[in-house]
C-alpha cells in the first residue's frame, strides 16, 4: 500500500489533471486486471509540438511513481522507446526535473513533467546524452535526425 | 434610492461598509429568497449573487412578492434581481439561473463570499451547500418554513453544528400492503388513489407493480397467516391496465369499491383486529337518497369549493366526470396516451381525490377536501407568505450579527405556530446555536466504520445506497490502497464496468480502509470495513444492507491509533525492566 503522503498527492495530482489539462495530452492512472487503477503508474501521452518535427504524433509513456514520491521524483519512460538524444535505449527520460539531485521539486506536477518533455523533445539537451545513435545524428547530421524523427512520426501517424 | 444615512445611523458607519462591500451569496429566490433579497438590499447589501435554476409559476405569486404576473416562465433569479434593483440601483447584483450542483459553482466559487444564506426547499441542495461552506470555511445562514413553522441558523465550521450534525427524517414512504389492503389514514387512500390513476391512465407496467409490492413489505405488521391472505386478496382481484381502461365509470366503481373491497372482506384474518371495510355500490352512491346532490354536483356552498368535503354522491359524481374528462384526452393523446399525475390539472386531481374519498369512506378513514389531497399527493406544505418573511428577517439579523464579529450572539431561532407555555408566551424563540456533533461524518469524523456484507453486495451499492444516498456525495471517487477502485465526475475515467462487481473483488474487503473523496464538494473521509455475512443481500430497504458501526474525528482517531501504538509497545519494554 501507497504511503498516505504518495497517495494523497497522487490524488490531488488526479483532480488537478481532471480538471485541466493542457490540450491533447493524456494522462490516467494505468488500469489493472481487476479493472481497477494503479495510482503508482499512469499511462500518458504527448502531443508533438506545433510547427516542430514531432508535429502530428502523440508519444506515449509511462509515469512511475514510487512510495517516497513527491519527495522523490517519478520516472518517466516512453513505450517504445523515442528515437531522441536525451531518451536511454530503455525509453527512460534524462531531463533535470526529473533527477532527485538535479531540478526536481516536490512541488512539480504532472502538468508541469509533460509539458518540460514536450519541450524536451523539440529542444534536445546536448550536454546529457542518453542514447548513441540519436545523440551522434543530433549533433553531426540534423537533416538526417530530422528526416528520421519525421518518419517515424509518419509511421506513428499510420498506424493510429 | 436607499437612504444610506438613515443605515448608517442605525448601524453605525463602520458597520455599514461592511455590509456594502461583502460578497453574498443567496442559493434560491423563491418563498424565503424573494424575501431574503429585498430585506438584503434594503439593509445595504450590495454584492450579491443569487443562483436559482427554477421558473416563475403562477402558483407562486400568492407569496413571492418579488414576481408579478408578467414574470409567469421567466427565470426566478433574474427577475429577483430586476425587482430588487428597484429598490436599490446601486446594488452590484449578479443572477444565475442555474442548479448548486453544477461544477461552476464549486469551492472556488464560494470561496469569493464572505457570507452564503441558503434559502432553498430541499434536502440534497441543503446538503450540498452545507458541505461546499464547510470545506471553504465560509459562514452559512440557514433557513427553511414548514407551513407555520420556520427556522433560522447559522452554521460556522467547527463552532457550531452543520446541517448535518443531525440526522434529517427522510420522505415517509408506506407498506405496499397497507396501501393495498388495510389502509387506515388518508395519506394511504391518496398514495392508492394516485396508483390507481398511473394504472388506468399511465405508465405503470401492470403486473410488474403488484409482484414488487409483494416483495418489499417490510412494514407489514401481521404474521405470515396475515401476509398470505392480503397476497391472496391482491391476487385474485387483479386486473391489468387495459382492462380497466376498457371499463366505463360505473363498471371502474363497482370493480375498484366493491369488487375488490369484497374480496378484501373474505379474507377473515386481515379483519380480526381492523374493522372490516365497507362496500359501496356505483347505484347505491348515486342513488335515490342523494339524487339531489348528485345532480348538483360537488357544491360551492359553504367556504371554498376546493376546501370542501364531498359526500359519497358528490364523490361519486366527481368520480364519473373527470373519469370521462381523462379517457377523452387519453383518447386524443395519439400513438404514446400516457398520463403522468400533475396536482395542478384539474381532472387528474379530481378524479384522485374522488378515488381517494371513496376508499377513505370504504375503511371508514376521515375524507379529505380536494385542498388537502392536493398537498398530500403532490407532497406540499403549503406555504405562508408571513412565515417565509419573518424567517428572511432573522436571516439577515444573523448575518448582521457575523459581520459585526459578534458569532457567539448568533442564534437559532424558531417560528412556531402556537405560543410557548409558561408565563412568557412567545411564537418566536431562539436559543443558543449547538456546537457540532463529534459524530457529524460531514463536518466532524472522516473516519467511518461501515459494517456490510462484502461478498454479496456489489459496487454499485455501496456507490449509490451508501455514498450518493446515505453520505449525499456526489461525483465519488473510490480508492483502496494504491488503487483506484471507481471515480465519476467531470473528467473521470468510465469504470461502470466495475459496478456489477462484489465490493470484495475490487478491494473493498474485511478491515480494508476505503478512501472516498468528492472532487465537487472537495470532502474526503475514510471508510473502515467490517465484513458482516449477516447483512442480508437480498433486503429491498437499503438500511439492512449497511450499517454505520462509528463515526471518528480524524484528529481524534490518529491520537487513538498512537495510543494503541504505545500500549501494544508496552508488553516489550516490560522485560528489559524487570
Amino acid at each position: 500500500m501507497a504511503s498516505g503522503i504518495a497517495r494523497g498527492r497522487l490524488t490531488q495530482e488526479r483532480k488537478r489533471w481532471r480538471k485541466d489539462h493542457p490540450h491533447s495530452f493524456f494522462a490516467k492512472p494505468r488500469k489493472l486486471e481487476d479493472g481497477t487503477l494503479d495510482m503508482l503508474t499512469w499511462n500518458c501521452g504527448i502531443p508533438g509540438a506545433e510547427g516542430s518535427i514531432w508535429e502530428g504524433g502523440v508519444f506515449k509513456l509511462t509515469l512511475t511513481f514510487g512510495e517516497d514520491y513527491p519527495s522523490k521524483p517519478p520516472v518517466a519512460r516512453f513505450n517504445p522507446p523515442l528515437f531522441h538524444p536525451n531518451v536511454y535505449p530503455s525509453g527512460k527520460v534524462c531531463l533535470s526535473i526529473l533527477a532527485e539531485d538535479k531540478g526536481w521539486s516536490p512541488s512539480i506536477t504532472i502538468k508541469q513533467i509533460l509539458l518540460g518533455i514536450q519541450t524536451l523533445l523539440t529542444e534536445p539537451n546536448i550536454q546529457d546524452p542518453a542514447q548513441e545513435a540519436a545523440w551522434v545524428s543530433f549533433r553531426d547530421d540534423k537533416k538526417e535526425y530530422e528526416r528520421v524523427v519525421r518518419a517515424y512520426v509518419e509511421r506513428l501517424r499510420a498506424t493510429l | 434610492m436607499l437612504d444610506y444615512s438613515a443605515l448608517a445611523a442605525t448601524l453605525g458607519e463602520e458597520l455599514l461598509q461592511k455590509i456594502r462591500s461583502t460578497r453574498v451569496l443567496m442559493v434560491g429566490t423563491g418563498g424565503i429568497g424573494c424575501e431574503l433579497l429585498k430585506n438584503l438590499v434594503a439593509a445595504g447589501f450590495a454584492n450579491i449573487e443569487c443562483i436559482d435554476f427554477d421558473a416563475i409559476d403562477v402558483s407562486n405569486l400568492n407569496r413571492q412578492f418579488l414576481f408579478r404576473k408578467a414574470h409567469v416562465g421567466r427565470p426566478k433569479s433574474e427577475v429577483a434581481r430586476e425587482s430588487a434593483l428597484r429598490f436599490n440601483p446601486d446594488a452590484n447584483i449578479v443572477a444565475h439561473c442555474g442548479s448548486i450542483f453544477d461544477a461552476q459553482f464549486g469551492t472556488a466559487y464560494f470561496s469569493s463570499f464572505g457570507l452564503v444564506f441558503n434559502a432553498l426547499d430541499n434536502l440534497p441542495a441543503r446538503r450540498h451547500v452545507n458541505r461546499l461552506c464547510l470545506s471553504t470555511n465560509t459562514p452559512l445562514i440557514e433557513s427553511g418554513t414548514a407551513g407555520y413553522l420556520g427556522q433560522v441558523t447559522v452554521i460556522r465550521k467547527d463552532a457550531t453544528e452543520c446541517f448535518e450534525c443531525q440526522p434529517k427524517p427522510t420522505p415517509k414512504t408506506y407498506p405496499v400492503c397497507t396501501i393495498r389492503t388495510t389502509p387506515s389514514a388518508p395519506i394511504h387512500c391518496i398514495v392508492w388513489a394516485k396508483y390507481m390513476f398511473a394504472k388506468v391512465f399511465g405508465a405503470v407496467d401492470d403486473d410488474d407493480v403488484d409482484d414488487d409490492g409483494s416483495g418489499s413489505d417490510e412494514g407489514g405488521e401481521g404474521g405470515d397467516e396475515e401476509k398470505v391472505a392480503m397476497l391472496q386478496a391482491m391476487a385474485q382481484t387483479r386486473k391489468s391496465g387495459a382492462q380497466l381502461r376498457a371499463m366505463d365509470a360505473p363498471q371502474l366503481f363497482d370493480y375498484l369499491f366493491s369488487e375488490q373491497i369484497a374480496s378484501l372482506l373474505a379474507m377473515d384474518v386481515l379483519w380480526k383486529t381492523r374493522t372490516p371495510p365497507q362496500i359501496i355500490s356505483w347505484a347505491e352512491a348515486t342513488g335515490a337518497g342523494d339524487k339531489e346532490a348528485c345532480e348538483a354536483g360537488p357544491s360551492a356552498a359553504g367556504g371554498l369549493r376546493s376546501q370542501k368535503v364531498w359526500s359519497v354522491a358528490e364523490a361519486a359524481q366527481a368520480f364519473a366526470a373527470s373519469h370521462a374528462a381523462l379517457v377523452a384526452q387519453y383518447a386524443a393523446a395519439g400513438e404514446r396516451p400516457l398520463l403522468s399525475f400533475d396536482k395542478d390539472a384539474a381532472d387528474c386531481m379530481r378524479f384522485v381525490t374522488a378515488l381517494a374519498n371513496l376508499r377513505a369512506r370504504c375503511f371508514s378513514i376521515a375524507p379529505s377536501s380536494e385542498f388537502d389531497a392536493k398537498a398530500m399527493a403532490g407532497n406540499i406544505i403549503p406555504a405562508i407568505a408571513t412565515t417565509n418573511a419573518i424567517a428572511a428577517g432573522l436571516m439577515v439579523v444573523e448575518a448582521v450579527k457575523l459581520l459585526r464579529e459578534a458569532a457567539d450572539e448568533c442564534r437559532t431561532s424558531f417560528i412556531m405556530q402556537y405560543p410557548t407555555r409558561g408565563r412568557k408566551a412567545r411564537y418566536l424563540n431562539a436559543g443558543p446555536v449547538a456546537p457540532p456533533n463529534p459524530q457529524c461524518f460531514v463536518c466532524q469524523a472522516q473516519f467511518v466504520t461501515l459494517a456490510i456484507n462484502t461478498v454479496a453486495t456489489p459496487l454499485s451499492f455501496f456507490v449509490d445506497a451508501v455514498l450518493r444516498g446515505h453520505f449525499a456525495l456526489q461525483e465519488p471517487s473510490i480508492e483502496v490502497g494504491s488503487a483506484v477502485v471507481y471515480e465519476s465526475g467531470e473528467g473521470a475515467e468510465d469504470m461502470d464496468d466495475q459496478l456489477p462487481k462484489m465490493l470484495d473483488a475490487v478491494r473493498i474487503t474485511d478491515s480494508a480502509h476505503v478512501s472516498v473523496t468528492d472532487y465537487l464538494q472537495d470532502c474526503e473521509f475514510t471508510f473502515v470495513i467490517a465484513h458482516d455475512p449477516g447483512l442480508a443481500p437480498g433486503a429491498d430497504e437499503s438500511d439492512g444492507r449497511f450499517r454505520i458501526l462509528r463515526a471518528d474525528h480524524a484528529k481524534r482517531k490518529r491520537e487513538d491509533d498512537q495510543a494503541g501504538e504505545a500500549k501494544r509497545a508496552k508488553p516489550n519494554e516490560e522485560p528489559t525492566q524487570s
